[in-house]
């Protein structure tokens, strides 16, 4: 079966996705309330010519019942300032909890995300296969998915649930396994869970170059064997694929979102373009930035690396 | 552990019920199918401590938009924690607090339905008899309307004590006796007379109440107007 597929971008091109924490991404004016921080403006802008796409995440603002219009105001800052230089722009998910075992309703989020995608004319929506929350608890990092036939099931059903509400597509993420999220329940094959839940749902996939190295650096891989095993991947589902900074330190692998790519994070990016066919959107997630929207120091020849990659 | 769980209550108490941990890493297995056992054997379980310390850790250190943290929300009696407990990070509150019955009835997310972590916290303290009774009472009462300036149609459960008002949401302690309301966005803390306080919990007898407090029937009549221009009475 062929999924369907985002309608933009059409070709294949570099983009970038902002985490946008409030407090931080979103900050509270007393005049203007709340709007994008100068930082994220400033690096949008400046960098809007090596970017053909943007996605921005949507993470809960207080603890009110869900009313998209609490959201409106920060979004509508963001994109009149930034909309004209991103007319391809998605919305990343943290609260889907699609690998949710127990009775989590979605309504609610669902009825507020397609308010988020109608008014900002976001061509898909995507989130980390995995728990952002367990029994209404918080969790620090979103975990894995329970990689059991009964965690497979319910992941299924929560993602055709969630694409039934949707207008535009869902992309399902293969999920981190770094430090902090490394808690592995059930014996199933994350890439094998990953697969069947892409074709049982039907679904197109973001594959995150981070979050697969960390699979396999927690199966004890190191080397050439991190990039082992892709074949085993829905590989012709792959519309987007993710970079964002990682390190690892000792015998733990950490996905910092620091704008700091690891070389084997662009060695496995060179692998899936080859090998995915419908791949249109490589984006860079969560650069580093100060507030004039310079990029660090550190993070440039990770960035140079993509831009390069971009210009052909 | 006792009772049949399922692999997702297991997770959830794995990650923030130490007693339940410490039985677990002990191969108790007692309340779970096999199916379950085999799924949770993959484990790594010094990611499962340090995840569940990181958990609880969070706890006390996030932010709720109005409130702040639990620190921010409960200085007095966790201050008294500090002092009863020389030695002990907050860590090890953080981890008590998790461990109790309070905390499984809490919600931080829409989706599932609970009390707010204010309130399993107060629940927790009462339980574990941490500070004084009174204070305690006063920062949960000021830490959910203070909430509730902001957001005010929250998604939590709110506690007894706080009740709905037309223009807002109030609470009123007895020492003092105090008023705590959030009315059209804005917070208001401040002494009231006993009379007012019983005809806020009663506005409907109020007349009847006025004289049991030496209240007239024409200034009782005159309190209620103000409490109705207020948005605090109907």
């Amino acid at each position: 079966m062929t999924p369907r597929f985002p309608g933009h971008p059409l070709e294949l091109g570099l983009g970038v996705g902002m985490d946008l924490p409030w407090g931080s991404g979103f900050v509270y004016d007393p005049v203007r309330g709340d709007v994008a921080s100068e930082g994220v403006v400033a690096f949008l802008r400046r960098h809007a010519a090596d970017f053909g796409h943007l996605f921005v995440s949507w993470q809960p603002r207080d603890r009110a019942m869900l009313d998209a219009r609490d959201y409106f105001p920060a979004y509508d800052d963001l994109l009149s300032r930034v909309g004209d230089c991103y007319p391809h722009r998605a919305l990343h998910h943290t609260a889907l909890n699609l690998g949710a075992l127990e009775p989590y309703d979605r309504r609610a989020l669902l009825a507020l995300t397609r308010a988020l995608v109608e008014r900002y004319d976001f061509a898909w929506v995507n989130e980390d296969v995995g728990l952002w929350s367990i029994h209404g608890k918080p969790l620090p990092y979103p975990l894995p998915p329970y990689l059991t036939r009964a965690g497979l099931e319910a992941t299924i059903r929560n993602v055709r649930e969630v694409v039934t509400a949707l207008p535009v597509p869902l992309l399902v993420e293969f999920p981190g396994f770094s430090a902090g999220s490394a808690l592995v329940v059930g014996e199933l094959h994350a890439y094998d869970f990953f697969r069947v839940l892409a074709d049982e749902a039907d679904v197109p996939v973001t594959l995150d170059t981070g979050h697969l190295l960390s699979y396999q650096w927690m199966r004890g891989r190191r080397g050439p064997r991190l990039l082992e095993e892709l074949e085993r991947l829905p590989l012709g589902r792959c519309f987007e694929i993710h970079l964002s900074g990682c390190a690892t330190r000792g015998a733990r692998f950490h996905d910092l979102h620091h704008g700091v790519l690891l070389a084997e994070q662009l060695d496995l990016l060179a692998l899936l373009l080859e090998a995915c066919p419908n791949v249109r959107a490589v984006t860079y997630e969560d650069p580093a930035f100060d507030m004039a929207g310079v990029l660090s120091r550190e993070s440039a020849p990770s960035f140079e690396a993509l831009r390069e990659w971009a210009r052909g | 552990m006792g009772a049949r769980m399922t692999l997702d209550e297991a997770l959830c108490a794995l990650l923030y019920r130490r007693s339940f941990r410490e039985d677990f890493v002990r191969g108790e297995r007692t309340g779970l199918s096999g199916e379950d056992v085999r799924a949770l054997e993959t484990l790594d379980l010094d990611e499962l401590e340090a995840a569940a310390r990181l958990a609880c850790r969070a706890l006390l250190e996030r932010q709720h938009r109005g409130v702040g943290t639990l620190m921010d929300a409960f200085p007095e009696t966790i201050d008294a924690w500090t002092r009863a407990h020389p030695g002990r990070a907050l860590d090890e509150l953080a981890v008590e607090l998790a461990d109790g019955p309070a905390f499984a009835t809490c919600s931080t997310v829409e989706a599932c339905p609970g009390i707010s972590l204010e309130e399993a916290f107060f629940r927790f303290a009462e339980d574990s008899a941490i500070g004084e009774p009174e204070v305690r009472l006063r920062e949960l009462a000021v830490a959910i309307v203070r909430s509730l300036v902001v957001t005010p149609r929250p998604f939590f459960e709110l506690p007894e004590m706080v009740r709905a008002a037309p223009r807002g949401h109030f609470a009123v302690l007895d020492r003092g006796p105090t008023l705590v309301a959030a009315l059209d966005g804005r917070l208001l803390i401040g002494p009231v007379t006993p009379f007012l306080a019983a005809a806020l919990a009663h506005p409907e007898t109020a007349d009847e109440l006025a004289p049991r407090f030496g209240v007239t029937r024409t200034d009782a009549q005159a309190a209620m107007a103000e409490l109705r221009g207020m948005g605090l009475v109907s």
